[in-house]
Formats: C-alpha cells, sequence, structure tokens
C-alpha cells in the first residue's frame, strides 16, 4: 500500500467515522454494504460518466441489484421500505460518489412514492414492483419552457376524451426522461393542476435528449413533447384538479429530502479530497495543511458540513417521527446542504489549484453542485418558504407539534 | 382537566399554522389566501398522524380541508367511533 493510498484511506475515514455514530448496527451494515456496492467495483466510474455524458445500463442493474431503487418503497411492492435516517445515508452515500446516479434515485423514487400514495390500485399493481426491482424506471415531469418555480402555473393540457383524457403539451430538463419507462406529468385538466402517469411507449410521445449540462452530466435528461397522447383515466394520481398542492408536492418534498442528503454526500466527497490533498501536497517545505489560510479554508469546511449533517439527521428525526414541522425541516436541510456543497466544492477546486481545474478532479462536484442549488426549489424559493413559516405565525408554539396521535374517545 | 377535543386541535393547527387567530370555524382557507404552496401536505400529514387515519383519493375533497368544520367531519367520517 503506498503512503498516498493510506493516506487516502485515512482522511476518509475521519469523516466516515464520525458522521457513522449513532447508528444501529443495521444501519452500519447497510451503509457499508452501500459503500462497497459503489467504492469496490472498478467499473463504476463517475468520472467517465461525466466526460461521456451518459450513465451507463451496468450502473443501473448495479444500483437496482442492490435494491437502491425500491429503498424507499413499502414492503408489499417488494421494496425496502428504510426508515428515513437508512433512506438518507443511502442517498448520502450516492451523492458521495455521483451526483448522477444519485439524482436516478431521486427521481425514480418521488414517483415511486407519488404512485403508492396517490394511484389506483391497478397502476399500483402494474408499476410498483417492476419500480422497486429497478426493471422500470420513473422520471417526473413539471417544469416547462415557461414555467419554473411557479409550478402550479402548467399549461401542458390534460383534455376530456372519450376514453380518459388527451395529453398535449411539452415539458423541460426530465432527469433519466431518456430512460424512463413511466413519466409522472402535471398538466392542466379543467379542474385544475392535474398529475398523470403517462407510459412513455405510448403514441405521441416524443423523447429528446438534452447534453451539454453545467452538472449531473450522466443524468440522461430529456426534454419531453406530447402531442394528443392518450391518457387512461385510472393514470390520474389523486384526483383531476388536485395534482400540484397534493400530488407534485407531495413527490417535490420528498425530493428534497433526497437531494439535502445527496448534497450533503458531495460536500464530503469534497472535503475528503480537499483533506487529503493538503496532507500530500507539499510547497515551501511543508504540507498545505501546515499552511494557516489553507487551514482556514479546511476548517470551515468541516464547520459548514457538519452543520448540513446535523440539519439533515435533523430533518430524517423529524419524518421518522411524523412530526408537523418535518416538512420544514426537510427544506432547511436542502437549503443548507445544497449551499454546503456548493462552497465545499467551490474550495475544494481552490485546495486542488489546477489539478482541480483538470479532467477526472473535483471540478465535476463543483459543476454537480450548482445544480443542488437549482433543483427541486431553488434556494431563493427556500428562502420564503422558510422565512414565511417562521414568520407567519405565533411565538412561542401553545402546545407541542409532535404527532401524538389522540385518543379515540375524545373527538 | 377538560379533554382536548378533535375539533380543538384541528382549530389550534389552523390557527397557529396560518397565523389566524379569528378563524371562523367555517372559513375557507384556501379562499381567504391564507394557504401556501405546502400548507396542503403539512394538513394531509398532520390529519394523518395526529388521528391514525389514511387520507385516500376519494377524500380528496377541497370540502374535507378547506375549514375547520371541513376537518373535523372528515375525521369524524374516517375514524371509528
Amino acid at each position: 500500500m503506498t503512503a498516498s493510498s493510506r493516506a487516502s484511506e485515512r482522511s476518509h475515514a475521519i469523516f466516515a467515522i464520525e458522521q457513522d455514530l449513532d447508528l444501529t448496527p443495521e444501519q452500519h451494515a447497510r451503509l457499508d454494504a452501500v459503500r462497497l456496492t459503489l467504492e469496490g467495483d472498478p467499473d463504476l466510474q463517475p468520472d467517465e460518466w461525466d466526460a461521456d455524458q451518459v450513465m451507463p445500463e451496468e450502473a443501473r442493474r448495479r444500483v437496482a441489484d442492490a435494491g437502491f431503487l425500491g429503498a424507499g418503497l413499502s414492503a408489499r411492492w417488494g421494496g425496502q421500505e428504510l426508515d428515513p435516517l437508512s433512506l438518507g445515508l443511502l442517498h448520502q452515500e450516492v451523492g458521495r460518489f455521483c451526483s448522477s446516479l444519485r439524482s436516478l434515485l431521486t427521481v425514480h423514487g418521488m414517483v415511486a412514492s407519488v404512485i403508492d400514495r396517490w394511484g389506483t390500485d391497478s397502476i399500483q399493481r402494474r408499476v410498483l414492483p417492476g419500480a422497486a426491482k429497478g426493471e422500470l424506471i420513473l422520471a417526473f415531469a413539471l417544469t416547462e419552457d415557461g414555467v419554473g418555480s411557479d409550478g402550479a402555473s402548467v399549461t401542458t393540457r390534460l383534455e376530456k376524451a372519450a376514453a380518459g383524457y388527451r395529453l398535449t403539451g411539452a415539458k423541460r430538463w426530465v432527469t433519466f426522461g431518456e430512460w424512463a419507462d413511466h413519466v409522472l406529468v402535471v398538466a392542466r385538466s379543467a379542474e385544475g393542476p392535474t398529475a398523470v402517469l403517462v407510459a412513455r411507449g405510448s403514441p405521441g410521445v416524443e423523447v429528446r435528449s438534452v447534453r451539454d449540462l453545467l452538472g449531473v452530466r450522466a443524468s440522461m435528461t430529456a426534454d419531453l413533447a406530447f402531442h394528443d397522447v392518450s391518457v387512461p383515466e385510472e393514470n390520474v394520481m389523486g384526483r383531476a384538479g388536485f395534482g400540484f398542492e397534493w400530488v407534485a408536492q407531495s413527490a417535490l418534498e420528498l425530493g428534497r429530502f433526497s437531494v439535502a442528503w445527496g448534497s450533503l454526500g458531495l460536500a464530503y466527497a469534497g472535503l475528503e479530497s480537499m483533506v487529503r490533498h493538503a496532507r500530500e501536497r507539499v510547497q515551501f517545505g511543508r504540507a498545505l495543511a501546515e499552511h494557516q489560510l489553507v487551514q482556514r479554508i479546511i476548517s470551515r469546511s468541516i464547520v459548514d458540513v457538519k452543520a448540513a449533517a446535523s440539519l439533515c439527521r435533523r430533518a430524517a428525526d423529524l419524518r421518522q417521527r411524523r412530526h408537523v414541522d418535518a416538512i420544514v425541516s426537510t427544506a432547511i436541510a436542502k437549503y443548507a446542504a445544497a449551499r454546503c456543497a456548493a462552497r465545499v466544492s467551490q474550495e475544494a477546486v481552490q485546495i486542488h489549484g489546477a489539478r482541480g481545474c483538470g479532467p477526472g478532479s473535483v471540478q465535476r462536484l463543483l459543476r454537480d453542485s450548482r445544480i443542488m442549488e437549482i433543483i427541486e426549489g431553488t434556494s431563493q424559493m427556500h428562502e420564503i418558504s422558510i422565512a414565511n413559516h417562521y414568520t407567519k405565525r405565533p411565538a412561542p408554539r401553545r402546545q407541542s407539534a409532535v404527532a401524538s396521535p389522540m385518543p379515540r374517545s375524545t373527538s | 382537566m377538560k379533554m382536548e377535543t378533535a375539533r380543538d386541535v384541528i382549530r389550534t393547527f389552523l390557527t397557529d399554522s396560518l397565523d389566524a387567530p379569528d378563524l371562523g370555524e367555517s372559513e375557507d382557507i384556501f379562499a381567504a389566501g391564507l394557504v401556501g404552496s405546502m400548507f396542503a401536505l403539512q394538513l394531509v400529514e398532520f390529519v394523518e398522524s395526529r388521528f391514525e387515519i389514511e387520507i385516500e383519493n376519494e377524500d380528496l375533497e377541497l370540502e374535507n380541508f378547506n375549514s375547520v368544520l371541513g376537518i373535523v367531519r372528515l375525521v369524524e367520517r374516517k375514524r371509528p367511533a
């Protein structure tokens, strides 16, 4: 073993051990298995995927075989039904490895959860067993050319037809839209925003690859067009008119949880690489890590990552307890972790100097981190919703908002 | 000590969450513009976890969620006596 590979293992271990504190033996074992699946496989090369702008099918098979694509899904469909912390740690580890691959877990899991929650029995039976195994891939289509943060204003039309509906319009930036077998489309019907599941193979569905993105370049992103596509009535999720605030928001809420943890993983990757390089690189007769201005960068990054990790843990804890503040805590965690990923990956490039700007370097983390502050709600939308949550309600709260169920006799 | 009723719990949740201490029991919280885009989600989570019921597709009617009384009726209908 070379000195540099030992140093590499040590710097990884410092942060790995600290973040793994308080985990149950089962959570530890699962985390080790996740790391082994990703890092123990020489065929999985995120830098190559980034350079080629393609996610290989092999990567999909590996994560599907490892159960990552059914991780959050109910056991009755063959999912692992992981607790929120375990699910977060999975997304953290995949995010540490490759944000494009993590985004597959994100969008697939978001749509699977919507189908599990709001889908009809026949759609659930048809789609969810395959989705849990990763044999069917699911994607989410909300954004349009003229609609970004203001998701309730979608213009894609869903019109009543003799049998079910007809769908017409165009969606942009659909993550893994190229791979998706089914796409959850948020459209506008006579009743208002309506979410429908559209089979990619339906006549009239057009898929155009999008390449040369700034980050998550292996996320098989596509623009989708729907030309008078026939959609059966049973493919409506929830009810017509409830597609945005009730259905799409439930998907986005899980998406924020995933992106929060994935961003934290990205930040860990930047921090580990930064520390490793600062220990090994010698300038002016001393390791970079012994130069005070470099120490400042490292210490700020460590504190930043630990703060984001605490907020992600908090979000998982409130989610586990079904606390009413779980939603705002997830928004806070996503906002903090995405900003942390952006700052730490920028500093990682700075510490690496010219090497950080070259191919196969921390530059991938920097580019991917920019996407984290945009997807699943921009940082600016989060600033609005977080501020509103705390300024538009009385303080202090009159009673604990812990969601302990009421005894039935008191109604 | 007086037992807290479902109506009390629901009213407190809405008045606190929406910063609307004078909220009328029949007042439409959606029509009154009191509700942000993430509130529906929070409301479903609150109703399900607090009253141990499951909101299903057929429950998605605005009148089941748009007022204190609407939510009380929904909860009473969904909970076994």
